[in-house]
């Protein structure tokens, strides 16, 4: 490529990320470095790691982080056996006039406040709600069932909310995806199994890294879901994070330390994730 | 201010991608949509939470003076300071939301300024409990206008919940095991209240040793009960559901949070237990380097001034006035929702304004312990 | 040759799990809908009276209609420049070809949906004075599209990554301009990407509440005039808007998939 037209297509970007991106992290770690933020006006900063320190040394923010990550991952690997055959089906296995209605009907449930819909699930699942009620109505219990506040509702809003995270990356995998090459496969014979396992999911690779990727970021960062529906057992290390923004002892340079921590883990997470999707041609071979 | 000065370097470069990036996004934008700023002739703009406004008394005031009420909405005190802080030192706002716990650290945090109390009429109208509390001033200055009463109480079921409760001990009586839920960071200090220990802290303010270990025993305490409480929650709007629910029977909370519950005739009814409780008060303080600064004290003034203000402060926010003729014109049941007993309130204390620092921190650390432990 | 009756039967069942993902999807939604008809004053079982009176509240609630066109327009135009900004970071990306180089431009591209959220509304919001923009409307769709344009980088690098390049060369060994190129070949490629992406990207603007409270001035989007509101407690007016605000996007949806449809040759 020509260099002139090189630099511009690489200056726009490096500028946007430059000052969209990394300048407000420059911030946020000048204040994971300081004793005391938000501080009167008149107090000298002083600058330390005492904030990293501190991660290191309490096994509460320890089993919160990891917690934290153990959950993304689950959430990410449901959400995607979940939604693979969904993204399946309406890019392939449906008449190419409805597919793109199948879609908006699962896109559809998106646009409501995802506070709204938290509160929702509640109506659903609590003592009171409809879920119980259909079941002692139906004569299955007596009681109700306590399906709240544990990790089975934090499971379940979260599952909801990333949903969509999955379900657009691969179904813009999956509809490219030539159909002869489906039906080729199947003319020599290669059965279901053998073709989902060699031609589509290989083929679908970029998409599946990229709905991962996605999955795995919004769940770690996801706060009003598990605040919401989880119980006194669930504290998620952005739950702990945005708790000391919120404090009111000037603990923002452990938020931000700690944010910080959160952001380079996923990153790296998520960079590992996307070397899954190889070039086009090294695939091919 | 430092934290202007860290990325500034930056600013020319990024402003001209931006302003590109921006002639974009600006050709997507609507006309109507372009906020225009400060042209609109008189304008006041206020911080507040919902209610606490009431629709006549803006209506009243903006027809008598001219002056358009612009109000934003926050739900509680720390993304409202972050918002404030971020806004210094040329605020939007002109008046903001502030509780009586929070004054110290608005103000240290240049965020608000003393009152020029002389500029306000009719003060007279306000319980002098209020007037006279020792976290309303900072070196004898009035900091804010105390408007609702933030009272913290042990709400119940009386359906499910009997005899009707009067000490906070209820809340670890096993027969409501996993029914209950609390704020971590008040029911730390009403666990120290129901321990014998000073949860105003004002005992403490030279001994931070036994501040120490005083929060230490209400925290082992919450942390070995754990299995009691279903649910540590934080907006009002969760406990409503809670109760709403059936998924929980007992639980601390402001006052104010359940009093729609009860005009709505559920079985709800709260108390003030033996032991105290630790209150606050919301108020309205006046923003520093407030951009319509005479506005918000023409505001102020005619808010005290204002017929059966209390009571219209009461139905729209769900809260008890600070008014001396509070529950003047409220019917029977709204008094039950809404106000508290003279038994009830002379139960209430403070937090003392000398002790929030030295509570604030060492709560901080031991609300993250619980939540984790 | 998709018919046989194998495959039908496997259809069939992949189908019952799309309608079983839609009913699950569907039915926190559909207790919204049944609360706005509710007759008492908070969201709960059991609905002893019906009522629309949550309805004619919204319709007479000035705030609300302004906040929701307001959300719309800065939904709208974040969604425009995230997708431009993105689109074009995901081209320099896949142009680059140290690795390295690669990998930090991406990475750095992807900061904004790892950084928490408060932390990137505040840093935003001194960013914004730094730019000499004011809180308001500006501000929000700058704020919007830097959280969402990562989303677009995402969708968009992987796609390229698997375009097959031969198309590419062959069209510039015939000659074509890089940007003919470019429109002919790559762009279809990404269309389906950048579809989804465009979706995200007018979501997170929609339902943001963090950014649009300390980026927006006195004129709340939807999501902060509903946080606010909440205050008081989750009224059944809450729910209203949300049903309304589902039937308007559903059949906006689908008036525009049968517009797009109808205008595409058979």
């Amino acid at each position: 490529m020509a260099g002139a037209g090189r630099i511009l297509l690489l200056a726009g970007p490096v500028l946007w990320v430059a000052g969209a991106n990394v300048a407000p992290l420059v911030e946020m770690a000048r204040i994971s470095l300081l004793d005391l933020y938000p501080a009167a006006p008149g107090h000298a900063a002083r600058y330390g790691l005492e904030s990293y320190a501190a991660f290191l040394d309490s096994a509460i923010y320890r089993a919160s982080f990891l917690h934290s990550l153990v959950l993304s991952a689950v959430i990410t690997v449901l959400a995607l056996l979940m939604t693979y055959p969904l993204a399946y089906l309406i890019a392939i296995r449906s008449p190419a006039r409805h597919g793109a209605r199948y879609l908006l009907l699962l896109i559809a449930p998106f646009w409501t406040s995802e506070i709204v819909r938290a509160f929702a699930i509640m109506l659903l699942l609590s003592n009171h709600g409809a879920l119980n009620g259909a079941l002692r109505w139906l004569g299955i219990t007596e009681a109700p069932l306590p399906l709240l506040y544990d990790q089975f509702s934090v499971g379940f809003g979260m599952l909801y909310a990333v949903l969509l995270a999955m379900l657009l990356p691969l179904y813009a995998a999956l509809v490219r995806l030539p159909g002869e090459l489906l039906d080729a496969a199947a003319n020599v014979g290669a059965g279901p199994w053998s073709r989902l396992v060699r031609v589509t999911l290989p083929l679908t690779r970029d998409g599946i890294a990229a709905g991962c990727a996605l999955v795995f970021l919004t769940s770690l960062g996801a706060f009003a879901m598990p605040a919401l529906l989880g119980g006194a057992g669930t504290t998620l290390f952005s739950m702990t994070i945005g708790s000391l923004f919120a404090s009111s002892a000037g603990r923002w340079p452990l938020g931000a330390a700690f944010g910080l921590i959160l952001l380079v883990s996923g990153l790296a997470v998520a960079a590992a994730i996307t070397r899954l999707a190889p070039p086009h041609r090294a695939m091919m071979t | 201010m430092s934290d202007i000065r860290i990325a500034g370097d930056r600013s020319t470069v990024t402003r001209r991608a931006l302003l590109r990036a921006g002639a974009a996004a600006g050709l997507a934008a609507p006309a109507v949509l372009r906020a225009s700023r400060a042209d609109a002739g008189a304008v006041l703009n206020v911080t507040a939470y919902d209610g606490f406004i009431p629709p006549a008394f803006r209506q009243q005031f903006e027809q008598q003076t001219g002056i358009e009420v612009r109000v934003r909405l926050a739900s509680s005190q720390a993304p409202e300071l972050n918002l404030l802080v971020a806004e210094r030192p040329s605020p939007l706002t002109d008046i903001c939301t502030v509780t009586g716990n929070r004054i110290h650290q608005f103000f240290d945090a240049e965020v608000i300024e003393p009152l020029d109390a002389e500029r306000l009429r009719n003060w007279s109208r306000i319980d002098p409990l209020y007037i006279n509390a020792d976290w309303l001033a900072v070196d004898r200055a009035i900091m804010a206008v105390p408007l609702l009463l933030g009272a913290e109480v042990l709400v119940y079921n009386t359906q499910q919940v009997t005899p009707p409760p009067d000490s906070w001990g209820a809340m670890f009586n096993p027969r409501y095991k996993g029914r209950t839920a609390y704020v971590i960071e008040d029911f730390l200090q009403c666990t120290m209240l129901y321990q014998g220990a000073d949860g105003t802290f004002a005992a403490y303010v030279d001994h931070p040793a036994a501040a120490q270990r005083a929060v230490n025993a209400a925290r082992d305490r919450l942390i070995r009960e754990k299995p009691q409480v279903l649910k540590f929650y934080d907006d009002g709007a969760v406990l409503q559901q809670l109760l709403v629910n059936d998924d929980v029977v007992l639980a601390q909370t402001y006052a104010g949070t359940v009093s729609r519950l009860i005009l709505a005739g559920k079985p709800i009814r709260f108390v003030i237990p033996r032991e105290g409780s630790i209150s606050f008060v919301y108020n309205f303080a006046v923003v520093k380097n407030a951009p319509n600064r005479d506005n918000a004290y023409r505001f102020l003034d005619a808010l005290l001034a204002y017929p059966g203000i209390g009571d219209a402060l009461t139905r729209s926010a769900g809260y008890a006035s600070t008014f001396t003729d509070a529950g003047a014109s409220l019917t029977a049941l709204e008094r039950q929702a809404f106000l508290l007993t003279p038994d009830q309130l002379k139960r209430i204390r403070f937090a003392s304004y000398r002790a929030q620092k030295l509570n604030s921190s060492l709560i901080d650390r031991a609300v993250e312990e619980v939540n984790a432990g | 040759m998709r018919g046989d009756a194998d495959m039908r039967g496997r259809h069939a069942a992949l189908r019952v799990f799309y309608w079983g993902a839609v009913v699950w999807l569907f039915l926190p939604l559909a207790l919204i809908a049944v609360m706005s008809v509710t007759g008492s004053s908070f969201v709960g079982f059991p609905i002893e009276r019906v009522t629309m009176r949550w309805y004619g509240d919204m319709l007479r609630d000035a705030e609300f209609l302004r906040a929701f066109l307001y959300s719309c327009g800065a939904a709208a135009g974040s969604t425009v420049l995230a997708l431009a900004a993105g689109l074009w970071t995901a081209l320099a990306i896949s142009a680059l070809r140290s690795t390295s180089l690669r990998a930090t431009l991406f990475c750095a591209a992807c900061l904004p949906i790892v950084t928490p959220g408060i932390v990137s509304a505040i840093s935003l919001r001194i960013f914004i004075r730094l730019l000499g923009l004011d809180p308001g409307y500006m501000a929000i769709v700058l704020g919007h599209a830097i959280h969402a344009a990562p989303l677009v980088v995402i969708m968009l690098v992987l796609r390229l990554r698997t375009m097959p390049t031969e198309q590419v060369e062959a069209a510039r060994t015939l000659g074509a301009h890089p940007a003919r190129a470019f429109l002919d070949v790559t762009l279809p490629w990404l269309a389906p990407a950048i579809a989804g992406a465009a979706v995200l990207a007018l979501l997170e603007s929609f339902d943001d509440f963090l950014r649009s409270f300390f980026l927006g001035g006195y004129q709340p989007t939807l999501p902060v005039l509903i946080y606010g509101r909440l205050f008081s407690g989750l009224s059944p007016e809450i729910n209203a808007i949300a049903t309304v605000v589902l039937l308007l996007t559903i059949s906006i949806g689908f008036a525009g998939e049968r517009l797009f449809r109808r205008a595409q040759p058979a």
